[in-house]
C-alpha cells in the first residue's frame, strides 16, 4: 500500500514544477536577496528559527523537544561554515552534514525550485550574524539521526511535497507552490500516520497540533472550508479574521509573521488552490446555532451576599462565568460587541472543542500590522473545571453543539500532548525487542547448525 | 539559600511591590511576596461590581474581608479631620493591591515638583532630581503601557515643547479626544484654557498581551477586559518569573538583629497560625497607610520620629454643571481630559499647584439621586435622567498640599480587626495654603460656566480628596529628618526598603502612582545589584 502511494506521488512529481522556476532566475544580487527575504517569509522560517533566525526555539514534538538551529551566518554557532550544497540538502533532502528531523519541513521544501534555493541562500548569507549556541536535540534511542535515512526512504518524495495535487495553469500552480512547498500548510492541517508521516489520503483535512485542532482546509461542505469564498480565505490570511473565524494560537502567529505579508496575487493563488484540492469530509460544524442563551438575569445578578461569597470564585456555573469573563466583549447573548459574535465563529460550532478551550485558556494575541487582535486568556484565573463550563456554555448556546466539555478533556487539551501511534509510543521497546529477536534468531541458527554438524558427526 | 527562606521578602502585592519584586526576580534572585488580602480574579470582580448596589464604593466588589479590612470597613480608619474636610483617601487589601480599582492616570512629576524649596522657597527638595528618576519613569511607562500626547507640555505654561523632558516617547499613541473634550476646548479656548489628554495606562492599542480599551467606562471600579493596568497583571508576570506569592498572609511582626538589621518577619493567616520567614533583604510595599502602621507597630525606622507624619492627600474641589447642549460624557475612559494651566504658576509659594480633571464616569447614579431628592418621580424621572446625563459635566480641581508633620497616621489600638490587629488613626487639617487656592478656583469655575452657558448642579464649596497617600514614610538626605534615603532604604535598617508613595517628600499636583512605580523599579534594581 505504502509503495503504491509512493509510486503515485512519484508519478505526480514528474508533472512540471518548472512553471514556478521562471521568477527570480534573472535576478541580480539585490533582487535575489529581496526575493529570498520574501521566500523566507512565505516559508515562515522564523516560526521555528526565531525572528532574527538565531534559532533555539524549542519545538515540542510528541517524541521530545527539537531545537531549531541558528541559521544566521555566524561562523561559530550558525551556518557561516555551511556550503550552498549543504544548504540545498537541508532544504530539499533533509540532510546537510547530518540528517535533519522532519520537524524541519524538508518534505515540503523539497519542492523548492533551484532559483528559489539560490535566492534563500543569498538572503540567509547576508542576514545579521547572531551568536547563539542552540542546545543539541536529543530524542533518545531509537530516534537517532541516521534512523531518518529509513524514514526518508519511506516518506521523502524528492521534488514533490506530500499530497500536492496536480493542477494546471500558472495561478493554480503558484497556489500549489505556496500551499504545499513554502507555507507547508499540510504539516499541521493533515492528520499523521503511524510513523508520523502526513496521511496523504486525508490531505489538508485537519490535524492535531499541541492541543490545538488545525482545521480541515479542503473545500468540503462537511467540516471543510466549503462555505468560505476565495475572498474569505484571502481576508483570513491577510487580516487574521473574516466572517467565519479569527486566527488564534499558532495560526495567529502564522498570519502575523507570514501570510499577512504575502502579495495579494499570492493570497488569491492560495485561495484558488485550496478550492481545487480534493474535498475530504470530516465532522461537520453544527448547523444552526440559535445563537441566543436563555438568560434569567434575575437569577444571574443576585445582589452580593456576605464577604465569603464576594471573595469566593470557585463557581462552575457556565452562565455566571461567561457573564463575568466574556460578556463584556462578546455580549450577554454572544451577539458580539467589540469582539466577534460567537455564533459566527467556526471554532465555536466545531465538533472538536480543542480550539475553543485553547482560546479561553490562552486568549489570542495576533500582532498583525493591519490590526492587532488581542483577547485575554483565563487559564491563570479559572480552573480546568471552570474553563470546561465556559466552553460547554459557549458551544451549547452559541455554537449549537451538543456535547459537554469535561474537566478531564480540558486538562488533556491544555497538556498539549499529542496522540501518537502505538509504534511510535513504544518505539524504544520495539526496537530493543527487534534486536533481541534478531540475536535469538542468530543464536538459534548457530545452535541448529551445531546440532546438525554433531548429528552428522 | 539554605540560610534564608528567600533572598528578598516583599510585603504587599500591589503594583509597586510587584514591580520591585519583578526587578529582583529578573536578576535571578528568589523572592517571596506576602499579601494580607485574598486572591479574587478580575472576572469575579466584574460580577461583584454588577451585583453590588453600592456602586459609589470602589471597594465593595472586593468584599469587606474581616482579616484584611479596608478603608470602607467601619472603624478601621478613625478620621480626625479639621478645616472643612470630611473624607479621607481609600485603600484596599487584595492580591494586586489598590490599583485593582484605580483610574490609571499616569502623570510624571515636573523637575520643579521635586525641587519645591529651591524653585519656590517652600517645603523642601527631594534627595534625588527629576533627571535621576527619568529613566525609571520611562521603564515604568513601557512596563505598564502608557498612552499620551506627543510633544505634550505637562506644565501648562505653554513652553511649546515636551515637558518634562523624556528619554523616550510614550509607548502608545493617545486616546482619541471624545466629543465632550473637543467641544469644551472650543468653548474655553478664548479664556486661555487648553483641554489636553491625560496620559493613562488604559491601552489605546493592544500591548503586552492586553487588549485595547473598548470604552466600558467603568475604569475606576475594575476594567473588565484588562485594558487598564492593574497590579494583578504584575502578579501574573512575577509568578511566571518564579516569585512565590502567598495570600492571606498578614504580616505583623518584624525582628531586628545586629545594628538594626532585619533578621526575619512573621505573618499570621486568618486562622491565626503563625509563619516566620528569613531573608537577606526586606521590602515593605504595603501602601501609604499600612507601611507606616507596620513600622509603628514594631517600633522600627523611626529615629527621626517621621514615620506616619507629613501625610498628604491632594485636596480636591469639584463642580458639576448642566449645559444647554449635550456633551455625551460617560463614554470611553473615566477621565480623559485635563486642563494644566494652573499646574506650575510662579506664585506657587502662596497658591497650590492645581490640575482640572474632566470627569467622564457614568453620571446616572448621581443624577438620579439628585432628582429623587427633589421629588421627581415616574416618567418625568426617566426623561430627566436621560436628558441630564447627556448634558452633565463634572470637573475636579486636584490641588497640591504641603507636608506638615501634624498631619499623620497612627496606630489605633482601641480598634481590632478579626485577627486582633489594630486600626489606623488619621489626623489631617486642611491648611491655609490649600484654602488660598479658593479665589482662583472659584474664578475658573465661574468662567467654565460662563463659557458653556451652564448652570451649577453642585457648587464647588467643599474640599474632598484623592485616593492618594503621600509623605507617611518620607525619603530624605538626613537620617534625623527622614525615614528612608533616596534608594528607599531605611536609615535605621540597612536591609529594609520602603516601596510606597508614602516616601514622596512633596506631593506635586498630579496623581502619584507612576512616580511610585518609577521609585519601585529603581529600588528593585538597587536591591538586585546588592544581593
Amino acid at each position: 500500500m505504502r509503495v503504491l502511494i509512493l509510486a503515485a506521488s512519484v508519478f505526480a512529481a514528474m508533472s512540471p514544477l518548472a512553471a514556478n522556476a521562471q521568477s527570480g532566475s534573472d535576478a541580480s544580487g539585490g533582487d535575489l536577496v529581496k526575493r529570498g527575504k520574501y521566500l523566507a517569509i512565505a516559508g515562515d522560517c522564523s516560526s521555528c528559527h526565531a525572528e532574527n533566525f538565531s534559532g533555539g526555539e524549542k519545538i515540542e514534538s510528541p517524541i521530545g523537544a527539537i531545537y531549531a538551529p541558528n541559521i544566521t551566518p555566524d561562523e561559530k554557532t550558525g551556518i557561516g561554515d555551511m556550503t550552498e550544497a549543504e544548504f540545498e540538502g537541508a532544504l530539499r533532502r533533509g540532510k546537510s552534514d547530518t540528517w535533519l528531523y522532519p520537524a524541519m519541513s524538508y518534505t515540503h521544501y523539497t519542492g523548492l525550485t533551484d532559483a528559489d534555493v539560490k535566492a534563500l541562500w543569498a538572503y540567509f548569507k547576508q542576514v545579521k550574524p547572531v551568536e547563539n549556541d542552540v542546545p543539541e536535540t536529543d530524542l533518545g534511542f531509537p530516534f537517532v539521526r541516521p534512523a531518518m535515512m529509513g524514514w526518508n526512504t519511506l516518506f521523502l518524495d524528492k521534488g514533490h511535497p506530500p499530497g500536492a495535487v496536480d493542477v494546471s495553469g500558472d495561478q493554480l500552480q503558484r497556489g500549489r507552490y505556496l500551499v504545499e512547498t513554502l507555507e507547508h500548510c499540510s504539516s499541521c492541517h493533515s492528520p499523521r500516520g503511524t510513523l508520523m508521516q502526513e496521511d496523504t489520503s486525508k490531505h489538508l483535512a485537519g490535524g492535531a497540533l499541541n492541543g490545538w485542532y488545525a482545521p480541515n482546509l479542503t473545500p468540503s461542505d462537511k467540516g471543510g472550508l466549503g462555505d468560505w469564498s476565495e475572498a474569505d480565505i484571502v481576508a483570513y490570511l491577510s487580516k487574521g479574521r473574516n466572517a467565519h473565524a479569527v486566527a488564534g494560537g499558532e495560526m495567529g502567529l502564522v498570519v502575523s509573521r507570514s501570510t499577512s505579508k504575502l502579495s495579494s496575487d499570492d493570497l488569491t493563488a492560495i485561495a484558488k488552490y485550496l478550492k481545487a484540492v480534493k474535498p475530504v469530509d470530516t465532522q461537520p460544524e453544527a448547523s444552526g446555532p440559535d445563537g441566543q442563551a436563555t438568560l434569567d438575569l434575575a437569577a444571574l445578578e443576585v445582589p452580593n451576599g456576605d464577604w465569603q461569597s464576594v471573595v469566593g470564585h470557585d463557581t462552575t456555573d457556565g452562565a455566571t462565568l461567561y457573564q463575568g469573563a466574556c460578556a463584556t466583549c462578546h455580549g450577554m447573548n454572544g451577539q458580539g460587541t467589540a469582539a466577534p459574535a460567537l455564533s459566527k465563529i467556526s471554532d465555536v460550532s466545531a465538533t472538536n472543542a480543542a480550539n475553543v478551550v485553547q482560546v479561553i485558556a490562552h486568549g489570542i494575541n495576533m500582532p498583525n500590522d493591519a490590526r492587532h487582535v488581542a483577547m485575554p486568556g483565563f487559564q491563570r484565573t479559572m480552573s480546568d473545571a471552570q474553563i470546561a463550563s465556559v466552553a460547554s456554555y459557549v458551544r451549547t448556546n452559541f455554537g449549537g453543539v451538543d456535547g459537554e466539555v469535561t474537566q478531564g478533556s480540558v486538562a488533556n487539551i491544555l497538556s498539549g500532548k499529542q496522540q501518537v501511534s502505538w509504534i511510535i509510543a513504544n518505539a524504544a521497546q520495539l526496537a530493543w525487542a527487534a534486536i533481541a529477536v534478531a540475536v535469538l534468531l542468530v543464536l538459534a541458527l548457530i545452535g541448529w547448525a551445531v546440532m546438525r554438524t554433531r548429528r552428522r558427526a | 539559600m539554605a540560610d534564608f527562606d528567600a533572598d528578598v521578602i516583599v510585603v504587599g502585592s500591589g503594583s509597586l511591590g510587584g514591580l520591585a519584586a519583578q526587578q529582583i526576580a529578573q536578576a535571578g534572585h528568589s523572592v517571596i511576596v506576602l499579601e494580607a488580602g485574598p486572591d479574587i480574579p478580575d472576572w469575579k470582580i466584574t460580577e461583584n461590581w454588577r451585583n453590588s448596589p453600592r456602586k459609589n464604593n470602589f471597594n465593595d466588589p472586593f468584599g469587606d474581608v474581616p482579616y484584611a479590612p479596608n478603608s470602607f470597613t467601619p472603624g478601621y480608619v478613625d478620621p480626625h479631620l479639621t478645616g472643612g474636610l470630611d473624607v479621607f483617601p481609600g485603600t484596599l487589601r487584595v492580591l494586586g493591591g489598590t490599583s485593582r480599582h484605580w483610574t490609571a492616570a499616569t502623570w510624571r512629576l515636573l523637575p520643579e515638583d521635586m525641587a519645591m524649596h529651591s524653585t519656590y522657597g517652600i517645603a523642601e527638595d527631594w534627595p534625588i532630581s527629576y533627571d535621576d528618576l527619568e529613566p525609571f519613569y520611562t521603564q515604568a511607562e513601557y512596563e505598564i503601557g502608557v498612552n499620551g500626547q506627543k510633544g505634550f507640555d505637562e506644565s501648562g505654561l505653554g513652553k511649546g515643547e515636551t515637558y518634562p523632558p523624556r528619554s523616550k516617547p510614550y509607548p502608545l499613541p493617545p486616546e482619541a479626544k471624545p466629543y465632550a473634550t473637543q467641544r469644551l476646548q472650543q468653548q474655553v479656548a478664548s479664556m486661555g484654557f487648553r483641554v489636553d489628554i491625560a496620559p493613562s495606562s488604559r491601552l489605546s492599542q493592544p500591548y503586552d498581551n492586553r487588549p485595547a480599551c473598548i470604552g466600558n467606562n467603568i475604569c475606576n471600579w475594575n476594567c473588565p477586559i484588562g485594558a487598564k493596568h492593574s497590579g494583578y497583571h504584575v502578579v501574573q508576570k512575577i509568578r511566571d518569573l518564579g516569585v512565590e506569592i502567598r495570600t492571606q498572609a498578614i504580616v505583623d511582626k518584624i525582628e531586628t538583629g545586629d545594628k538594626g538589621k532585619i533578621t526575619a518577619l512573621s505573618y499570621i493567616n486568618p486562622e491565626g497560625d503563625r509563619t516566620r520567614l528569613t531573608a537577606k533583604m526586606f521590602v515593605i510595599a504595603a501602601h501609604g497607610y499600612e507601611t507606616p502602621k507596620l513600622l509603628l507597630m514594631n517600633d522600627l525606622a523611626n529615629s527621626s520620629d517621621m514615620v506616619g507624619r507629613r501625610l498628604m492627600i491632594h485636596p480636591t474641589i469639584d463642580m458639576t454643571w448642566l449645559s444647554p447642549e449635550p456633551y455625551w460624557t460617560g463614554r470611553g475612559q473615566n477621565i480623559h481630559g485635563a486642563i494644566m494651566q494652573r499646574r506650575a504658576l510662579p506664585d506657587r509659594d502662596k497658591v497650590p499647584s492645581t490640575r482640572y480633571d474632566l470627569l467622564n464616569a457614568p453620571p446616572e447614579e448621581g443624577i438620579a439621586q439628585g432628582l429623587l431628592k427633589d421629588g421627581t418621580l415616574g416618567p418625568e424621572l426617566d426623561a430627566k435622567i436621560r436628558d441630564h446625563s447627556a448634558r452633565v459635566f463634572t470637573a475636579e480641581a486636584l490641588t497640591e498640599d504641603l507636608p506638615d508633620p501634624a498631619n499623620r497616621i497612627k496606630v489605633n489600638s482601641s480598634w481590632k480587626d478579626a485577627v486582633g490587629l489594630p486600626g489606623i488613626k488619621l489626623t489631617y487639617k486642611l491648611s491655609d495654603y490649600t484654602k488660598a487656592n479658593l479665589p482662583r478656583l472659584m474664578e475658573d469655575y465661574a468662567r467654565f460656566l460662563q463659557a458653556t452657558g451652564g448652570t451649577r448642579v453642585s457648587a464647588p464649596e467643599k474640599f474632598i480628596c484623592q485616593q492618594h497617600v503621600m509623605g507617611t514614610t518620607v525619603m530624605g538626605s538626613k537620617a534625623e529628618e527622614a525615614v528612608c534615603d533616596a534608594d528607599l532604604r531605611c536609615f535605621d535598617h540597612e536591609n529594609l526598603f520602603l516601596v510606597t508613595t508614602g516616601v514622596m517628600p512633596t506631593a506635586g499636583g498630579v496623581n502619584p502612582t507612576l512616580t511610585g512605580m518609577a521609585l519601585a523599579i529603581r529600588a528593585g534594581q538597587t536591591i538586585a545589584k546588592e544581593l
